[in-house]
C-alpha cells in the first residue's frame, strides 16, 4: 500500500514539475505546480512529516491560487511565443540541470535501490517554534528578506502596464 | 503519536473497518448536507411568510399514516425529488469548455470538503482513563489539516470559472480567488490566539479535539475570546461563499457566476459542496469556540456514564451542528449581499487588522498576567 502510494505521490511530483515547463499554456502550467505540490505533501506524509506536509498544503496551496490570479490577469491565455533565443536558453538550462545533478547528488546515477528517508518525528510545535526562532533565525531573517525581494520586483514587473494611463482608465 | 484507534490484530480487517467509517462519515455528512437544503427552503420561507414546499409526494410513501404527512409537510420528500432531478436530467458539455478542468472542478469543489470531515471530532470515548475523539483520523495537527484542506475547496470555483472558458463564470472565479486569499488570511489570523491559549494548557495545541476538549466542563472559548469567535465566524461566512459573501455566485451581477455553464449532476456536486462545505465549517466552529459536545457551558457528559456518554456527546455536536446550519440560513436571508469592494474592505481593513490586534493584545495579556 504504502509503495503504490509512494509511486503514486512521486508520478504527481515530477509529472506536475515536468508540466511546470513543458506545457506551454500558462494556466495548465500553474495548476501542475498545485500538482507537484501536493504531490511532495504526500511524499512528507509517508515520511511522517506530517506537520511538513501540511504546512506545504496551506501555504503554496495558497500561493498557486496568488499565481493563478497573476497569470490570468497578467497574461491571459496567451500562448508563449516560440523564439530560436528562447530554446537555446532552455537547452543551457537543461543541460546546466543535468550536469549540477550529477555532481551533488552522484548517488543518483547508479540507480541503487535505497530506504525511504525518515524526516524525524517533531516532538511539539513549541518545540519546532523555538527550535526555528533561535537554531535557524539566521535562514528565517533571509528568507524574509528574499521574499521582500520577490514583493518588491512582482510590484516592478506589474507596475509599467498601468503607468502613463489615467487613472479612470484603469478597472 | 497514535493517529487511530486499532479494532483487531488483522490489518485487513482494521482497514475495512475504517473504510467503513470513513463511508459512515460520508453518508452523515452528505446527508447534513441534503437536509439543509430542505433546512433552507423551509426556513427562507418561514421568514418570507411562506410556507415552503409542501406539495411533492411519493403516491405509496404519502399514504403511510403519520409518516407519510409529516415528510410531505416539511419538504422532505421534495429532497428525494431534487436529487434525482439532477441525476436524471441531460448532462451538458458546452462545446467551448476545456474538457479536463471543466469535469475535475466539481470534484474539486467537494472533495477538501469530505477529507475535512475525517478530522472533525464529532464526539469523545474514553478508554482505560484516557479520552479519545469520535472521528476518522486523530492527528495532532488537526486543526491546520482542516484549514489547509479546507483551503483547496476555492480551487473548484476557480476551476470551473476558469474552464468554462466564458465571461461571468470568469469573473465569478477571480472574485472566489480574491475573497478566499484574504478572508483565509483573517480566518488564520483568529484562531492564534486559540492555539496560544492551548499551548499555555499544555496540550497539542494545533489539534481540534485537544482544543474542545479544553473547552469541555469549562467556559467555551466563544466567550474567553469573543473578537476570535467573530472574525472567525466571519471569514467563514466568505470561505463558505455564503450570501452575505457570496460574490463568486452573485445571480444579480453574474447570472450564476462560476457555475452558470454547469448543469445536472456536475451543478449538483457544486451545490451539495457548499453545504458540505457550510457543515464541516460548523461542525469546525462548535469544536473551537462552542464547546464540542458539552451541552451548556461548565457541563460536560461523565465519562464514568461510558458508551451512554460516548452518544449522548455525538447526539449534542450533531444537534449543535443542526443549529449552526440554521443560524447560516438565517443569516443569508436576513443580511443582504455586499458589493465586491465592500466585501475587499471589510477583508483588509478591518477583519486582518483586528484579527492581529487581538492576537497582539492576547500576547500582551498572557506576558503579563
Amino acid at each position: 500500500m504504502q509503495d503504490v502510494l509512494y509511486y503514486v505521490f512521486c508520478a504527481m511530483l515530477v509529472g506536475g514539475a515536468l508540466g511546470v515547463i513543458i506545457i506551454r499554456d500558462f494556466v495548465n502550467s500553474a495548476m501542475s505546480m498545485l500538482l507537484s505540490m501536493l504531490g511532495a505533501a504526500g511524499l512528507m506524509l509517508l515520511m511522517h512529516a506530517y506537520f511538513a506536509a501540511f504546512i506545504m498544503v496551506s501555504v503554496y496551496g495558497g500561493a498557486v491560487m496568488v499565481l493563478f490570479v497573476f497569470v490570468v490577469m497578467l497574461i491571459g491565455d496567451k500562448l508563449e511565443q516560440r523564439h530560436w533565443g528562447k530554446r537555446l536558453a532552455l537547452f543551457v538550462v537543461w543541460a546546466l540541470l543535468c550536469a549540477l545533478s550529477g555532481v551533488f547528488v552522484p548517488s543518483l546515477l547508479d540507480g541503487a535501490p535505497r530506504p525511504m528517508p525518515s524526516a524525524g518525528v517533531l516532538a511539539n510545535i513549541n518545540a519546532y517554534g523555538a527550535c526555528l526562532l533561535t537554531k535557524f533565525i539566521l535562514p528565517l531573517q533571509v528568507v524574509g528578506v528574499l521574499l521582500l525581494a520577490a514583493v518588491v520586483g512582482v510590484v516592478a514587473i506589474a507596475k509599467p502596464e498601468a503607468r502613463g494611463k489615467h487613472k479612470s482608465d484603469m478597472l | 503519536m497514535q493517529s487511530y484507534h486499532i479494532f483487531s490484530d488483522c490489518a485487513l480487517i482494521n482497514g475495512a473497518i475504517y473504510f467503513g467509517l470513513s463511508v459512515l462519515c460520508v453518508f452523515i455528512i452528505m446527508a447534513f448536507a441534503g437536509l439543509s437544503v430542505v433546512a433552507e427552503r423551509k426556513v427562507c420561507a418561514y421568514i418570507q411568510g411562506r410556507w415552503g414546499p409542501n406539495r411533492t409526494a411519493i403516491a405509496v410513501v404519502e399514504d403511510i399514516p403519520f409518516v407519510g404527512n409529516f415528510l410531505k409537510k416539511n419538504g422532505l420528500m421534495q429532497l428525494a425529488a431534487d436529487g434525482l432531478k439532477f441525476l436524471l436530467k441531460e448532462d451538458p458539455l458546452p462545446k467551448h469548455v476545456k474538457k479536463i478542468w471543466y469535469m475535475l472542478a466539481p470534484v474539486m469543489a467537494l472533495a477538501p470538503v469530505l477529507i475535512v470531515a475525517g478530522v472533525i471530532p464529532f464526539g469523545v470515548y474514553w478508554q482505560d482513563g484516557r479520552a479519545y475523539p469520535v472521528s476518522i483520523a486523530n492527528i495532532d495537527i488537526s486543526l491546520l489539516v482542516a484549514l489547509a484542506v479546507g483551503g483547496l475547496g476555492v480551487y473548484g470555483a476557480i476551476m470551473a470559472g476558469w474552464s468554462s472558458n466564458s465571461k461571468y463564470p470568469y469573473l465569478g472565479a477571480m472574485r472566489a480567488a480574491a475573497q478566499v486569499i484574504s478572508y483565509e488570511l483573517a480566518m488564520g489570523l483568529s484562531v492564534l490566539p486559540v492555539i496560544l491559549m492551548a499551548s499555555y494548557n499544555g496540550v497539542s495545541a494545533l489539534s481540534i479535539f485537544e482544543i474542545a476538549k479544553m473547552q469541555s466542563g469549562d467556559v467555551w472559548l466563544c466567550m474567553l475570546q469573543p473578537l476570535s469567535a467573530l472574525i472567525f465566524l466571519v471569514a467563514l461566512f466568505a470561505e463558505t461563499n455564503r450570501l452575505p459573501f457570496d460574490m463568486a455566485e452573485s445571480e444579480t451581477d453574474f447570472v450564476s457566476g462560476y457555475h452558470t455553464e454547469y448543469g445536472s449532476f456536475k451543478f449538483g456536486l457544486f451545490f451539495v459542496g457548499e453545504y458540505g462545505h457550510v457543515v464541516v465549517g460548523s461542525a469546525l466552529f462548535i469544536a473551537l469556540f462552542l464547546g464540542g459536545w458539552d451541552p451548556l457551558p461548565g457541563c460536560d457528559w461523565p465519562s464514568s456514564w461510558g458508551i451512554v456518554s460516548t452518544l449522548l456527546s455525538v447526539a449534542t455536536f450533531l444537534v449543535k451542528v443542526a443549529f449552526m446550519v440554521v443560524f447560516f440560513i438565517w443569516i443569508r436571508w436576513t443580511v443582504p449581499r455586499f458589493r465586491n469592494d465592500q466585501v475587499m474592505t471589510l477583508g483588509w481593513k478591518c477583519l486582518v487588522p483586528l484579527a492581529a490586534l487581538n492576537f497582539v493584545a492576547y500576547l500582551i495579556y498572557t506576558s503579563i498576567a
